[in-house]
């Protein structure tokens, strides 16, 4: 089977403040085969997102080539590659008719050929009866279904779907899987010969694709490639699929630990502030959760050490909202990551078993200790007369190394963080951080 | 089988289908016609044709003023298209367009008369000056909405590679169209006034009788017949129904198809803009306003000035709407939708000319107080059905907060953004009242400079009157608005 597409060396960057661009993806070298459909797999932030919107022309690479049937790809060529966004919406003044209608627009395609091809590519997804239906009146299900049809009608080539199943319901996701390779086994997806799925869900991936790419974080790069033995349809309670995907998670969690959101303004992973002084990115993760992580962890039967999809199981998470906190837990020294398990240490132990008033005494020692944020904004409040500063002086500090989206997003975090902990108290209305009295 | 004859055959089904659509919501085919009909005769008047002999008196005014109505209505759709389609172009065009528009919409409409009147004949003048209104004030809407539009969307409809063109009149426009009826729907009163008050200033300033109800009603004042003043009264009210059911309503069912999300709830994190200093602002704004009133009241204003004017409204209608509002804060939805419809009613209906003709004598100093209470109401409405308060004066019964805490604590932290919002929004159809107000006071110098064809006074008129509105809009109520809505967000 030939290549249909080829990125060569290809790496992308994010733009930041003083000309710092920090790279998202690089060193990648990858080809999308004719008949087969290529899983991207990887956690949040790994560059999964950047690379299809690459492969699907709406993003350039700074650095490396894109070759179309091993000649370098013109806007043109990418117009036979359609692209299902995560965050893909349909027009809601729009019935689902209208709304495929309007990509076979944007193609430029004559209007009966239009209703043609919307006609038929409605009937093969299975969706009449729904034509003349706004989206506001569809589940979530069928309108991932109708957004799949738009992208179809275009007769794209190739077809990349990113995280297509997230925001429906398992069986609805179960349904249009099936549905999916069904159809795609039965060649009956118009020109499509391939596909490329970016998915942080391992067993997903290995259910749908015929090889897999797994990816690192910071900057996300290609660490393993693998092909999946099984032929279509694949039973996810076979013994063999089990162990398939149980390697793959091991193989991802020998990474180095870092958190996922930090390393994309951060390469450096590990290192909390850099040489230049820059700061790293603070997940959106309240006190609570690492609180009851630490709690369930140190339950039976875990005992303080659990293997992570395990776990994830069990509390009902995914493998991907589970590994930022214990990474979080793993900076704050608080927990290890190691070989797809995760473990308490023996702080982590000691703050388990304490009182309310111990644990705010371990986790002040353990913030002041690990996040430099923290021990900065603490140690000028000390400083200072007044023990009060403007909170945007620190904004501004932190934009120097990160987008101003993650710079807003570290401050709450660190202010929620420092309450839990009595470090300091913020002033929303005069947006000020502050020593509170008993502080 | 025998073959019918097929106009017959049809007829009764055609008849039928145009009884359906005659009588549809409401019969809301019946005023269409209305409403078209009346529109081609006035505008064929309007524009100087004379083939067929005119009407009876109140009904030729009827006719005209529907005429210019329609002209205004047809003038803005067109220059909407045009300065749309120049805003699809590039996003710099947009920036561009929305900074300009947001300028002109703060020009009192009324100062601009004279210069109308100058160049274009008293129909076209009036018709000029309601199309100008409407047009900068909802085209600015349209665009700052089209700005708000959720990052998704733009990512989808680069991910379909929909075109500049295509993107912006598949998407933008779409998405701004509820904001787009809003907009016309705040200008409505703005509009009716300045169809009504244009016609009857122009009849002042000609000093003899205009075509147009505005003018009919200036003479039977004149002529101090109640009567003929009531029956003008009526048809006036006749006529702002009429087009309210017949074209606004059909409108803002569109407006409702293509609501996606309440736009008017995206506003910004004061955070993300650094430079934000409503104490600043405001200072600036006081100064400005005092400044520019001071030259105003010596220049042009007796007693009261606008900035009185202004006071005396701000305690009018934030005495009036903070009870009445706050004890409406806990009703249900349905209540407030009914006191939404019967404010924009309150609204459209140009109040100023009611007070005119009311037998008790009502100070012209309240008259643009009382003008705006209607469309006060009605974006205190429209902002408290969106905020989603009533849950916490819920609370509030359920903790059986005693009366004072209960107004303190619940009702004037949800009151006092609703209140900013809804002066904000009536600003511009005050100043038109205020001005309005001075051309019927004696001792104001606005008719004596309209009669003697002064252009520079008028000029600079214009320039200090739109100093005021952008000093009051920009430097007072604008950061006072964000201030509030901020510090008593949900």
């Amino acid at each position: 089977m030939g290549g249909i597409l080829r990125l060569a060396d290809c790496a992308q960057f994010a733009h930041k403040s003083r000309n710092q661009d920090v790279p998202i993806v690089e060193q990648i070298n990858m080809e999308v085969r004719e008949g087969e459909i290529l899983g991207l797999v990887g956690r949040s932030g790994s560059g999964k997102s950047s690379l299809l919107k690459i492969m699907a022309g709406l993003e350039t690479p700074r650095k490396g080539k894109v070759f179309w049937r091993e000649e370098k790809a013109t806007p043109q060529a990418l117009e036979k590659v359609s692209i299902v966004l995560q965050d893909d919406v349909l027009f809601p003044w729009l019935t689902v008719r209208e709304n495929i209608l309007l990509a076979l627009e944007a193609k430029g395609q004559p209007r009966d050929e239009r209703e043609k091809i919307a006609g038929a590519i409605i009937e093969v997804l299975d969706m009449d009866g729904y034509e003349g239906a706004y989206p506001r009146e569809l589940s979530d299900a069928l309108k991932e279904r109708t957004s799949l049809i738009r992208a179809l009608a275009r007769q794209p080539e190739i077809l990349l779907l990113d995280e297509p199943f997230l925001n429906i319901d398992h069986l609805s996701a179960e349904n249009l899987r099936t549905d999916l390779i069904e159809l795609w086994q039965e060649h009956r997806l118009g020109p499509l010969k391939a596909m490329v799925l970016a998915t942080h869900a391992i067993e997903e991936a290995v259910l749908m694709c015929d090889r897999i790419l797994l990816f690192s974080s910071g900057p996300g790069r290609i660490t393993h490639e693998i092909v999946v033995p099984f032929p279509h349809p694949r039973n996810r309670q076979d013994d063999a699929f089990r162990h398939f995907v149980d390697q793959i998670y091991t193989l991802m969690t020998l990474r180095a630990p870092s958190v996922s959101e930090a390393e994309l303004a951060s390469p450096e992973a590990g290192m909390i502030q850099d040489d230049t002084g820059s700061f790293i990115v603070l997940p959106d993760i309240s006190i609570e959760l690492l609180v009851g992580l630490m709690e369930a962890l140190d339950h039976a039967p875990s005992s303080g050490r659990a293997d992570l999809p395990e776990l994830a199981n069990q509390l009902q998470m995914t493998l991907d909202d589970l590994f930022p906190l214990g990474e979080t837990l793993q900076l704050l020294d608080l927990a290890e990551l190691e070989d797809g398990d995760i473990m308490l240490t023996s702080t982590g132990r000691i703050f388990v078993e304490g009182d309310a008033d111990a644990r705010r005494d371990i986790m002040r020692t353990a913030l002041l200790h690990s996040v430099p944020l923290l021990k900065l904004i603490r140690g000028t409040l000390d400083e200072r007369a007044s023990h009060a500063m403007d909170a945007d002086i620190f904004r501004r500090r932190l934009e120097e190394s990160m987008s101003t989206t993650y710079a807003r997003q570290t401050l709450n975090t660190a202010i929620s963080w420092a309450r839990y902990a009595n470090l300091f108290g913020y002033d929303e209305e005069t947006d000020r951080v502050l020593l509170e009295e008993d502080e | 089988m025998k073959r019918r004859n097929w106009p017959l055959a049809y007829l009764p089904r055609l008849e039928n289908r145009c009884l359906r659509w005659f009588m549809a919501y409401h019969g809301r085919g019946l005023s269409c016609c209305f409403l078209v009909v009346g529109a081609l005769y006035g505008l064929y008047r309007g524009c100087g044709f004379t083939f067929f002999p005119p009407l009876s008196s109140p009904w030729e005014d009827v006719f005209w003023t529907l005429g210019k109505v329609a002209a205004a209505l047809l003038l803005a759709a067109l220059g909407h298209c045009v300065l749309l389609s120049m805003a699809a172009c590039s996003a710099d065009v947009r920036h561009v367009l929305i900074r300009i528009t947001a300028f002109l919409a703060e020009i009192p409409s009324f100062c601009l008369l004279g210069f109308c009147c100058a160049v274009l004949s008293p129909f076209w003048s009036v018709a000029g000056l309601a199309f100008f209104s409407l047009l900068t004030r909802s085209v600015h809407a349209t665009l700052k909405a089209g700005n708000r539009i959720p990052s998704s969307f733009l990512k989808t409809a680069r991910a379909l590679r929909l075109g500049r063109w295509q993107s912006f009149w598949r998407l933008h426009v779409p998405f701004a169209f509820p904001e787009l009826v809003r907009a016309v729907l705040r200008d409505l009163p703005g509009f009716w006034l300045q169809i009504l008050g244009g016609e009857l200033i122009i009849s002042l300033f000609l000093s003899q009788s205009a075509p147009g109800l505005g003018g009919a009603f200036l003479s039977a004042l004149k002529g101090g017949e109640t009567g003929v003043r009531l029956i003008i009264l009526f048809l006036m009210l006749g006529l702002i129904l009429l087009v309210q059911h017949g074209l606004i309503g059909p409108l803002r069912g569109y407006g409702r198809h293509y609501a996606v999300c309440d736009l008017t709830q995206l506003g910004k994190d004061r955070r993300d803009d650094r430079t934000f200093s409503w104490r600043k602002h405001c200072v600036a704004g006081i100064l400005g306003t005092v400044l520019t009133s001071i030259l105003l009241s010596y220049g042009f204003w007796g007693n009261p000035d606008p900035l009185s004017l202004l006071v005396i409204t701000v305690c009018m209608i934030g005495g009036f709407w903070g009870f009445a509002g706050g004890l409406l804060l806990g009703a249900s939805d349905g209540v407030k939708k009914l006191g939404r419809q019967y404010c924009l009613i309150g609204g459209v209906v140009p109040l100023f000319l009611f007070c005119l003709a009311s037998p008790f004598p009502i100070p012209t100093v309240f008259m643009p107080a009382l003008a705006v209470t209607g469309l006060s109401g009605w974006t205190f409405f429209q902002y408290d059905s969106a905020s989603s308060g009533r849950q916490f004066v819920m609370m509030g019964k359920y903790l059986r907060l005693p009366l004072l805490s209960s107004w303190k604590d619940v009702r004037f932290p949800l009151l006092c953004p609703a209140l900013l919002q809804a002066s904000v929004v009536s600003l511009p159809f005050f100043w038109d009242n205020v001005y309005l107000a001075a051309f019927l006071e004696k001792g104001t110098l606005h008719l004596p400079i309209l009669r003697a064809h002064a252009y520079g006074m008028q000029a600079v008129l214009l320039c200090l009157m739109t100093l005021l509105a952008i000093s009051v809009r920009w430097g007072i109520f604008l950061p006072l608005q964000e201030r509030m809505a901020h510090r008593y967000r949900i």
